[in-house]
C-alpha cells in the first residue's frame, strides 16, 4: 500500500484528509468496497460472498444478505446468520489467520491496528472503547487487551484473542452491557 | 451498571466462549459449543 497511487493521494475521494491521516468511521468506505468487489469479480456480491466466505467457512444454515437491485452488496452490514454460523465464521477467521498467503495476510492485518482511533473513552466519536482500527475490525480494546473485534448492530460481538485460540461471541440486541461483556471476554481469554 | 442488570442481559442473550474447553451460555440453547462446533485449530 505504501507505493499505491491512491495511498499517495493528497486527499481521499470522500474525505478532506490524506488516506490514513485521520480515522473516520462511516459506511461509505465499505459500501464502496462492495461495489468494487461486484465489478472486479463480475458476479453479484451475494454470489461472491457465497463462494469466498460462506462456503469456505462451512455455513450450515440459511441466512440473509442485503444487496441492492444493481447487485452491489451492502458491505457495511446486512449479514444475518444463526449463532452457530457466526461461531463457524469466527473459528474460520481464526484458522485463516494462521495460513500463509494473501487471505491469511489480510486477516492478520485486519486484526492489527492500521489507524489509531485517537482520543479517550470520553472523547472518541465512535468505537469509544477501542484505541485502533484494523480492516473492518476494532483493535486495542480498553478492557480486553490483545484482542480484535467485529462489531455488529445492537451488541453483536466477536472478539479474537491475538495470543491464543480463545474467541468470544455475543449474540445480542442490546448494547448496554458491552464493558461487562468485554470484561467477561478478558477473563475467558486469560484462563490458562 | 449493576450486577443484576448485567445478569439480566446475560440471561437474554447468547454468549459463546470458544477455546480449548469451549463453553456456551445463553437464553435458549443450553448446549455446549463443543457439541455443535469443531475445536478451533
Amino acid at each position: 500500500m505504501a507505493n499505491d497511487r491512491n495511498s499517495k493521494a493528497a486527499r481521499g475521494v470522500f474525505s478532506d484528509y490524506k488516506p490514513g491521516e485521520q480515522f473516520s468511521y462511516k459506511s461509505t468506505d465499505p459500501v464502496t468496497l462492495g461495489i468494487m468487489i461486484h465489478r472486479a469479480s463480475g458476479q453479484p456480491m451475494s454470489a461472491w460472498f457465497q463462494s469466498a466466505v460462506l462456503d469456505p467457512m462451512g455455513a450450515a444454515f440459511p441466512g440473509s444478505y442485503a444487496q441492492d437491485p444493481k447487485l452491489n452488496g451492502l458491505a457495511d452490514s446486512g449479514v444475518r446468520m444463526r449463532l452457530q454460523d457466526w461461531l463457524r465464521f469466527a473459528v474460520w477467521l481464526r484458522k485463516s489467520s494462521k495460513e500463509a498467503g494473501c487471505f491469511g495476510d489480510y486477516v492478520r492485518d485486519a486484526m492489527r491496528t492500521q489507524i489509531a482511533n485517537s482520543g479517550t473513552v470520553a472523547t472518541r466519536k465512535t468505537g469509544k472503547l477501542f484505541g485502533g482500527y484494523g480492516y473492518l475490525a476494532w483493535t486495542e480494546n480498553e478492557i480486553a487487551p490483545d484482542t480484535a473485534w467485529a462489531l455488529g448492530h445492537g451488541g453483536q460481538r466477536i472478539g479474537w484473542h491475538l495470543k491464543s485460540d480463545r474467541i468470544f461471541v455475543a449474540f445480542s440486541n442490546e448494547e448496554t452491557w458491552m464493558p461487562e461483556a468485554y470484561d467477561l471476554a478478558k477473563r475467558w481469554m486469560s484462563v490458562r | 451498571m449493576t450486577a443484576k442488570g448485567f445478569a439480566a442481559w446475560l440471561s437474554a442473550v447468547a454468549i459463546a466462549c470458544i477455546g480449548p474447553e469451549s463453553v456456551f451460555f445463553g437464553a435458549s440453547m443450553g448446549k455446549t459449543v463443543t457439541s455443535m462446533m469443531p475445536e478451533p485449530g
